[in-house]
This record gives C-alpha cells, sequence and structure tokens, in this order.
C-alpha cells in the first residue's frame, strides 16, 4: 500500500500513485505521521520502527525523508539505508559477508536503480540507470575483483570506455602514444612500477594489477 | 615516468624477435612458408604461376569469412551460420540477375539479405541473450533453407546482362596476373587489421572478448558492438559468396556446405583463441592459406585425398599447443 515495489524486481520503481497519499508541506506530512493508525498499513516491523523514515519524496512535495531500498528477487538486500556524505569524507563501509556493502556501491554506481528512494548528490537528485550516468556526475568505482581486461595492456584498461583519439583525416583513431603516456603518468602518480603497455595478464597479481583500475577511477577528465 | 623508461626496458627484455616469437601466427606463417619451400622442390608443378594463381585464389573465400568469424571469436562468440547464409546471399544474387537487374541491385541485394541476416543474430545474441552457438546453429539450418526456397532448389547458372561483369568480379584478373578475389582479400583483411588495431571499436571488441562484465561495467556500449560484429561476419559471408559466384559462374543450394568448420579452422589455427580476447586479421590469413596448401600440395604429393581431413585436424591441435606449452612454461 505504501510505496513499496511490488514483485521486487530491481528495475524500475513501481509505486502505487493512488495509495500514497501525498503532503503540501512538511507540516502536514508530519500531522500525518503523528496520528496515522499504523494498522491501517501492510507495514513490516522494520518499517513499523522507521515509519516516519519511510516515505517518498516526491518532485516538489514533501512527503519524506531519504530512504534506499534495494531488492533483488525475494530478498531483501539493502533496507532502510540513510546514508550522508559530506565533500572530503572518507567513509569505512563495514559488515559482514552478506550484508550488502557491494550492493549498496553498486546503487549508488548506477549499475541498477533503488526500489525506494533516492539519491541526493550536492542536493539535487539524482536517478542513474547506468554506470556512465553516475561517472558522468563524477562517481567513480573500483572494484575487489578489479573489473580488468587480462588481454589488453595496463594502459588500454585505464582508457577503457573513454579513449583518447585523434583526428586523421576523416578518421578517428585511437592515440595509442597519448594513452600510454597519461597512463604512465597516473600511475608515476600511484607511486607504482606498472608499465602502461604491459598486458595485465602478465602481470603478478597484487599491487601490479591494482594500479590501473585505481589509475582508472582517479583519472581527471581534463585533457591529456 | 613510468613510460618513458617503458621503451628502452621493453627494448632490453623483450626485442621485437621475441615479441614475434611469442605469436602463434607467426609459426604458423613459417610452417606455411616452410610447406611450400618443400613442395617447390618435392614437385615440379607446384610454384607454376597457374598452381600459385589457383592456391591464392582458392583461399580467398575462405579468408574473406575467416577475416569476419576472426572478429566474432575475438569478442568471445562464434558464428556457425556463414556458410549458410554464403549461400542465401549467392542464390539471392543469381536470382536477382537472372531476373533481369544489374549487377548493382544484384550485389546490393545479397549484402542487404547478409546485414539482415546478421543483425537478427546479433539482436537474439547481443540483446535477447541466447548463446552465439545455439543462435548461430538455427541460423544455419533456417538460411540455407531459405536459399532453397529463394531458387527452388535448381542451378542458377544465368545472370541476366550483366552476366559477364560477374564472372570478371570473380574469375578475372586486373593487377599483374593477380586473381581478383586476392585483391579483394588483402584489401579486406587491410581494413580488418586497422580496424581491430587503431578504432575504438576494434578496442572495444577486445575487450568484451577478454572480459565482458568489465567492459559492461565501464561503459562500453556492449550489446551494440556484438550486434556489429555478427553483421560484420555475415557481411564477410557475402562477400565471399558473391566472389565464389562469380569465379564458379553457377550457383547450387549446397553451395557452402560444411564451410563454416573450415573457416573455424582457419581462425584458430591462425591464433584466435576460442574463449575470445585474441586474435589478428594477418591470422586469419595464414590458417587459411595453410589449410588451402594442404589441400593443393596433397594432390600434387600423389596422396590420396582422403588424408586431406587428417592433416587439417593435425595441424590445429598443433597450431593450438603452441599457445598451451608457452602457458605452461609460464606457470612453471
Amino acid at each position: 500500500m505504501f510505496g513499496r515495489a511490488a514483485p521486487a524486481t530491481g528495475t524500475e520503481t513501481q509505486i502505487d500513485e493512488k495509495a500514497v497519499p501525498k503532503f503540501d508541506s512538511d507540516d502536514e506530512l508530519e500531522a500525518f505521521l503523528d496520528t496515522a493508525d499504523l494498522d491501517e498499513y501492510d507495514l513490516t516491523a522494520g518499517e513499523r520502527a522507521n515509519w516516519r523514515r519511510c516515505w517518498l519524496r516526491d518532485e516538489g512535495t514533501p512527503i519524506g525523508r531519504r530512504e534506499t531500498l534495494a531488492t533483488c528477487g525475494a530478498i531483501h538486500a539493502l533496507n532502510e539505508v540513510d546514508l550522508t556524505l559530506d565533500e572530503g569524507e572518507v567513509l569505512g563501509l563495514m559488515g559482514d559477508n552478506g550484508a550488502g556493502k557491494s550492493t549498496l556501491v553498486k546503487v549508488i554506481f548506477g549499475n541498477f536503480p533503488p526500489t525506494l528512494g533516492e539519491i541526493h548528490l550536492a542536493g539535487e537528485p539524482v536517478r542513474f540507470h547506468r554506470p556512465v550516468e553516475a561517472r558522468e556526475k563524477g562517481i567513480e568505482v573500483v572494484y575487489h575483483d578489479l573489473a580488468l581486461c587480462n588481454n589488453l595492456s595496463a594502459a588500454a584498461n585505464v582508457f577503457l570506455g573513454r579513449e583518447v583519439k585523434r583526428r586523421i583525416g576523416p578518421f578517428r583513431l585511437l592515440d595509442h602514444k597519448a594513452m600510454a603516456r597519461h597512463a604512465g603518468a597516473l600511475f608515476t602518480e600511484l607511486k607504482s612500477e606498472t608499465r602502461p603497455r604491459d598486458l595485465v595478464r602478465q602481470m603478478s597479481a597484487g599491487s601490479g594489477r591494482r594500479s590501473p583500475s585505481r589509475a582508472r577511477a582517479s583519472r581527471r577528465r581534463a585533457s591529456c | 615516468m613510468a613510460s618513458e623508461l617503458d621503451i628502452p626496458i621493453q627494448q632490453g627484455e623483450h626485442s621485437w624477435l621475441a615479441w614475434l616469437m611469442s605469436r602463434q601466427a607467426f609459426w604458423v606463417f613459417l610452417a606455411l612458408v616452410a610447406a611450400c619451400l618443400f613442395l617447390t622442390f618435392a614437385t615440379n608443378s607446384f610454384a607454376t604461376p597457374s598452381n600459385i594463381f589457383n592456391i591464392t585464389r582458392n583461399f580467398t573465400f575462405t579468408g574473406v569469412i575467416a577475416l569476419g568469424m576472426t572478429i566474432v571469436i575475438i569478442s568471445g562468440g562464434i558464428d556457425l551460420s556463414v556458410g549458410s547464409v554464403l549461400c542465401l546471399c549467392s542464390m539471392i544474387l543469381a536470382v536477382v540477375m537472372h531476373a533481369g537487374y544489374g549487377i548493382e541491385i544484384g550485389i546490393a541485394a545479397a549484402i542487404g539479405t547478409a546485414l539482415i541476416v546478421g543483425a537478427i543474430n546479433g539482436v537474439l545474441i547481443a540483446y535477447i541473450g541466447i548463446p552465439p552457438f545455439v543462435v548461430t546453429l538455427a541460423m544455419l539450418s533456417f538460411a540455407r533453407s531459405l536459399a532453397m526456397v529463394a531458387s527452388n532448389n535448381t542451378v542458377v547458372f544465368e545472370f541476366g546482362p550483366d552476366q559477364g561483369k560477374l564472372l570478371f568480379l570473380g574469375g578475372g584478373a586486373l593487377l599483374f596476373g593477380i586473381s581478383n578475389p586476392v585483391i579483394y582479400m588483402i584489401v579486406l583483411a587491410l581494413i580488418t587489421g586497422f580496424t581491430l588495431r587503431w578504432t575504438r571499436f576494434g578496442r572495444y571488441v577486445f575487450a568484451i572478448g577478454g572480459n565482458e562484465k568489465a567492459a559492461i561495467l565501464t561503459g562500453v556500449p556492449v550489446r551494440r558492438i556484438k550486434l556489429a560484429v555478427y553483421m560484420a561476419s555475415s557481411l564477410s559471408a557475402s562477400i565471399a559468396g558473391i566472389i565464389e559466384t562469380g569465379w564458379l559462374g553457377a550457383v547450387t543450394t549446397n553451395l557452402g556446405s560444411g564451410m563454416e568448420l573450415q573457416v573455424i579452422a582457419a581462425t584458430v589455427i591462425g591464433g584466435a583463441n576460442l574463449a575470445g580476447g585474441v586474435g589478428t586479421a594477418f591470422g586469419a590469413l595464414v590458417g587459411s592459406a595453410l589449410i588451402e596448401v594442404i589441400r593443393n600440395s596433397l594432390g600434387l604429393l600423389g596422396i590420396s585425398a582422403f588424408w586431406q581431413g587428417a592433416f587439417v585436424g593435425a595441424f590445429i591441435i598443433i597450431a593450438v599447443s603452441f599457445d598451451y606449452i608457452r602457458n605452461l612454461r609460464q606457470a612453471e
């Protein structure tokens, strides 16, 4: 009844528009939350405990607070997450296996949108459908399995998805030299011994392989 | 800076010769050269202009398709439908020209058919998610059946007003006595090699074959690239079909039957890894050439033609073992 996504697909939020009342101001919302009869609503224990925090925010009409609920299949991977990061803040997220850390990161990075709730970046609500959209807004991720292509060089991996090109006549070709040079600069900055033209397949596991992933995440979008 | 020291270090540790020797295509090329040298001395008919002309022309059909197949294999897929697509496109060309249309219309129709077939393969594989083996296996049956329908299962050997142009396209020799198909094959090989190395599309194909999940996560448009890859494969089959029709002068409904396996053998011998992520245009040509030289030489040496398959099979294993032995050594 109150905005939980129906048979959880983890993709689009399905909200029963008629069932969710809307309010014109925070005061009205508060009045509703104070006086509503919880038994009327089909709530879980967690939702009861976090009643106030479980309402959606609609555009321009404040009806609730931030919350993220991501469901994968019948299992709720994340439930009522309320996370705020300030500029320059470094946050360590710790939890058991299966706690939902990776899922949260994937939701933030745009691999799939939250079933309920929103993400706000610098005060504006954002909604990502693909990782590319998150990257355009400046969110970068280094995955714990590194997400590298073994058959490509370190420089190729750093620039995967955003290759540097140069024009020759009507053609736009890969600028291998510029990419190797820029990647080399990034590796030096990270104090790594990785050589840009080495194939990832031939690197030893460990620090050698981590550098391309970290360099990819730290790459500025300035011209080379 | 790592990249400044990069090149001198590489030259010290790995000279270009060492790089060359680490490539499977190089060894297969050496084997090819050795075989040709041996045959030049062992027989007196191998090194004649007419035999060389025949060999080079004969392996172009496999070679052109092997170029498209190499791209598919690099991306981690496979295309079993190329033989049937060759037949279908040849049949469309034949039927259109037989009906009186010009060669340009015929070629456009054949290529258009190939692009549609490739798009169907690509959509089913990339967007619906059915495995490439299954999709192209189905298309193998489907396309050949359509070819039979298009011709009512007859042989087409009359190509209307532009017949002469078609026969010259496939059977003529414009430059220095080099067979025309050889020219097309070389041009297509240069285009393919260039695309794989110097374009963003080429790099994405390698990335998808190397680690598809990583490619998706880093924003590579994986599905679009896969669609393009299967269209390219079908396109190469149609080009091979057009020139083979020009050379043969007739189209039958069993044209290209079984060719897909020969093409896959050629690409694998040439260094493409069926697991994806590795392959070259040069390797595709070398693999095709080697298979053709085997076929040609058995006849010249007086060995029964039935041994051809045994040699091709043995060469596949030997060529691929090269990579495995090298990896074993590295692991130790």
